[in-house]
């Protein structure tokens, strides 16, 4: 295994990804200038993802949902198919990753690996994948797929992914001869093989449709943080996304991913962590605060506690006083009962029975932060705070998470000059792919070796 | 003849770069072989010619034809994003099989290419049991008596969820109005609605192009566009008249638009003519194959015929095809071959729909059969390591534009309006 060589503490620079796909803030959408209009089109995106190159961001991440959750009628929600929308931003951009999110619940592995490798051609080897398990949804996908517990969903997503590193090593890379003499052949049919998969969840002849892509297979992400969603990671995972709000929890996750790396004959320089962190930013520390008021802003009450009982697994919060803590006995669902996912509600609940917090406090930061950390500061006091995480060696970079349209401009602009000035991030690409761009080296027979 | 104009779409190999291996600088490196300019090139052709669309046909299997050529390889639907993020006007239409996907996904997906390009995306939707489609999917889904009803409740269900979410586009008064499609079928249960919304010109355009009867009754139901192998005048106007008529018994008021595919190959006079036959049928791969299939489809044998030698068809023995033949495409040709009586290499030539003629006789044959009611325009099927689409461009359409029955410019932004649909 090699890791990147330089670098103070033996590593390379950090690494940062620009997560679109969220809903832009829950009330945030009501600001002049928040560009909501524009949530639907493609000149918005395209718009961002040539900021996030011209800063020498790693990738976009694409967030995903298989339903229109939430209500509606308060809160925006733009969420086009992941894959079809970083394929059109893959034609106007040159370098950056393209992360998107697929769930293995919902989709087959040979449709599925196809898009993907598809992806990888057309982008030259861009891609990567979000791996989901998905959290609901599943009303939409009745009589053709089951949807287990947590547990059964990640059996099968394990063995999507295997059928998937199956196929996308079907052809050889020397598969595609090009003889153009007279009776010379295209293709060298003993070098591509079917993979006659049949398993519990899928059956499977292959090959792939599509031949060896740049990157053979997407830089494989994920983002789950229950037992089930780590150890999953520390099988396949090249790259983790975690919520955590605060610098120890990043901390006590990298340990932890460590111990299940090696359980894996992996190690830590196999995988790069990248906390989420909403920046919210001011040119004095009194101007961010007053924009971390503007978007937390509740505008509507009710809907606003809905939203948040959910996101705090099955939690009534109807009829509390704003200003008091939530009192412990309305949690009357254990988060192990709960049916979607766990990790991100414990997470959550342990923040709202910390430090005295007020119910206010715990929807403005579930609405505003949505389990990360929200960071409201200068320019200077972020990078401060970018560079503190990544030399406690938790964090190989970040995930930013822009509370608002504008602020993707903002943080390319006063934050990643900073970070570039400290030597801790690239100037220029050096690198021509996602796996590139993340120092990673792809380990193409592991798949065969679990 | 109709009342719209003629229009015209491209049938464009998905294979792209890999079916330009003929080319002497054809790219080398597979990543050349698959960058986006390939497609992006042939689209910008036929935008040029201001052809309605461009047509990805698909099977998500791996077939290696002759010379170990893969015939099929990238996901279209992809390669539609980047295409009309990358060439304005031009539309894409989409194979994708209602066996082998979810309806809320292909809803969702083609949805959203269809928003993110303003309009510019229909969906050719096929119902095939290709055996090895389906080893790639866990085996068949249905057995082959109830494809076309498992596909009509897919077809169905895809449009309740296209239209699910309607986004009150013109006044921006909050988020518009949500229909639950609480779907119980047969097949399938989808609660919806869509997270995509539906856009103010419409879902996406559907495309259809089975020619079995439950094949045309699809059609009849769902599309707004037919795909016809039709290698003749008489059976092409059959065709749409039968499509016409039933659509009408299924209660619809407009009818879907018939287009033909054919292989037009522009040249400047009858020594060409013959000298482009005989490249035709020398470049189709073996000659005994190319027979074999023509017997196939005309359900006849051929062997022992001379290449020169005139097609009798009632005086051949009849054979049964050693693998399924499409049932419009054997019709079509069986017509053909009893009216024209060609020669055994005219009719291989035809069988591809070849249409080898000089720009004024291609452009009067397509003018004659628009007038004469047998299509409503045209599927130009592109042929791989030639310049035909190029020369259909530059060379025919100025003739249709003279004559007033072919657009000089788009009438609208997006493929609905561009055909003249509601």
């Amino acid at each position: 295994m090699t890791t990147p060589a330089t670098g103070p503490d033996g590593r390379g620079e950090l690494h940062l990804a620009l997560l679109i796909g969220g809903d832009f803030g829950a009330g945030g959408w009501r600001r002049p200038g928040s560009r909501v209009e524009e949530l639907y089109g493609l000149g918005l995106y395209q718009e961002l993802a040539r900021i996030a190159e011209d800063a020498r961001f790693d990738a976009i991440f694409r967030a995903d949902g298989l339903h229109l959750a939430g209500d509606i009628r308060v809160r925006p929600f733009a969420r086009p198919d992941s894959i079809v929308q970083l394929s059109a931003l893959a034609a106007t951009t040159s370098h950056i990753g393209l992360v998107v999110t697929a769930s293995t619940s919902f989709t087959e592995p040979y449709g599925l690996a196809r898009q993907l490798a598809t992806l990888d051609h057309i982008s030259n080897g861009r891609v990567g994948w979000n791996i989901v398990t998905s959290k609901g949804g599943e009303q939409n996908f009745g009589k053709t797929f089951s949807y287990g517990d947590q547990q059964d969903r990640y059996r099968r997503a394990d063995e999507h992914v295997r059928v998937a590193k199956s196929l996308w090593t079907s052809w050889d890379e020397d598969a595609i001869v090009i003889d153009r003499s007279p009776g010379g052949l295209y293709a060298d049919r003993d070098r591509i093989r079917p993979i006659d998969h049949d398993g519990d969840h899928f059956a499977v002849a292959g090959p792939l449709v599509v031949p060896r892509s740049p990157q053979t297979y997407p830089v494989l992400a994920q983002a789950g943080a229950s037992d089930s969603g780590k150890d999953f990671a520390a099988r396949h995972a090249e790259l983790v996304f975690v919520a955590a709000t605060d610098l120890r929890a990043t901390i006590d996750y990298a340990d932890d991913l460590e111990v299940r790396l090696g359980q894996y004959g992996r190690s830590r320089h196999d995988i790069r962590i990248l906390p989420g962190i909403k920046p919210i930013l001011g040119s004095t520390e009194a101007e961010a605060r007053q924009r971390y008021q503007e978007l937390a802003e509740i505008t509507d009450w009710d809907s606003a506690l809905r939203q948040v009982g959910h996101e705090l697994g099955q939690v009534d919060l109807s009829g509390l006083r704003r200003d008091l803590p939530i009192p412990a006995e309305r949690f009357t669902v254990g988060v192990s009962e709960l049916f979607y996912r766990q990790s991100r509600p414990e997470l959550l609940r342990r923040f709202a029975l910390q430090d005295g917090h007020t119910l206010e406090d715990v929807v403005r930061a579930v609405l505003l932060g949505a389990g990360h950390y929200a960071f409201v500061g200068t320019p200077e006091q972020l990078a401060d705070e970018l560079e503190r995480w990544w030399r406690s060696g938790a964090a190989d970079g970040f995930n930013i998470i822009p509370p608002d349209i504008a602020s993707v401009a903002g943080f390319a602009e006063t934050v990643v000059p900073l970070l570039q000035q400290r030597g801790i991030f690239r100037r220029d690409y050096t690198a021509t792919t996602l796996r590139g761009h993340l120092g990673l080296r792809l380990d193409a027979d592991r798949g065969d070796r679990e | 003849m109709t009342d719209r104009p003629l229009f015209l779409t491209a049938r464009i190999n998905p294979a792209g770069g890999l079916q330009a291996r003929s080319i002497d600088d054809a790219p080398a490196g597979a990543a050349e072989l698959f960058s986006p300019d390939h497609w992006v090139d042939l689209a910008e052709t036929a935008r040029s010619g201001r052809f309605a669309a461009v047509f990805l046909a698909d099977q998500p299997q791996l077939r290696l034809v002759s010379d170990q050529l893969p015939e099929y390889t990238v996901d279209p639907l992809l390669l539609a994003a980047v295409i009309t993020s990358r060439v304005p006007e031009i539309s894409v239409v989409v194979t994708a099989s209602a066996n082998y996907n979810q309806p809320y996904t292909l809803a969702r997906q083609f949805a959203s290419a269809h928003l993110l390009s303003d309009g510019r995306v229909g969906w050719n939707a096929v119902a095939s049991l290709d055996p090895g489609v389906a080893a790639n999917f866990g085996g068949p889904v249905v057995d082959h008596d109830h494809r076309y009803e498992r596909a009509a409740e897919f077809l169905d269900l895809v449009h309740r969820l296209f239209g699910s979410w309607r986004y009150p586009w013109r006044t921006r008064d909050g988020w518009g109005e949500i229909d639950p499609v609480d779907w119980q079928g047969r097949y399938f249960a989808v609660a919806g609605p869509l997270n995509v919304p539906l856009p103010p010109y419409g879902p996406p355009v559907q495309v259809q192009a089975g020619g079995s009867p439950a094949g045309v009754d699809l059609a009849a139901r769902f599309a707004d566009v037919v795909y016809a192998i039709a290698h003749d005048r008489g059976y092409a106007a059959d065709f749409r008249g039968r499509l016409r008529e039933l659509a009408a018994r299924h209660g619809r008021r407009d009818a879907p638009l018939v287009a033909p595919l054919i292989n037009p190959v522009v040249v400047a006079d009858e020594a060409q003519r013959q000298r482009a036959t005989d490249d035709l049928v020398r470049s189709g791969g073996p000659i005994e194959e190319q027979v074999a299939r023509l017997a196939d489809r005309l359900g006849r044998r051929l062997d022992g015929l001379d290449l020169d030698e005139p097609i009798v068809i009632d005086d051949l023995e009849s054979h049964r095809p050693g693998r399924p033949v499409p049932q419009g495409v054997a019709a079509s040709l069986q017509d053909l071959v009893r009216r024209q009586r060609p020669t055994l290499k005219e009719a291989l030539a035809a069988s591809t729909t070849a249409l080898i003629d000089t720009p004024e006789r291609i452009a009067a044959y397509l003018i004659d059969w628009w007038r004469s009611g047998a299509a409503d325009g045209f599927t130009i099927n592109t042929i791989a390591g030639t310049d035909n689409l190029r020369d259909v461009v530059e060379q025919v359409v100025p003739l249709l534009q003279d004559k007033g029955v072919y657009p000089r410019a788009y009438p609208d932004t997006n493929l609905r309006a561009n055909l003249g649909l509601g």
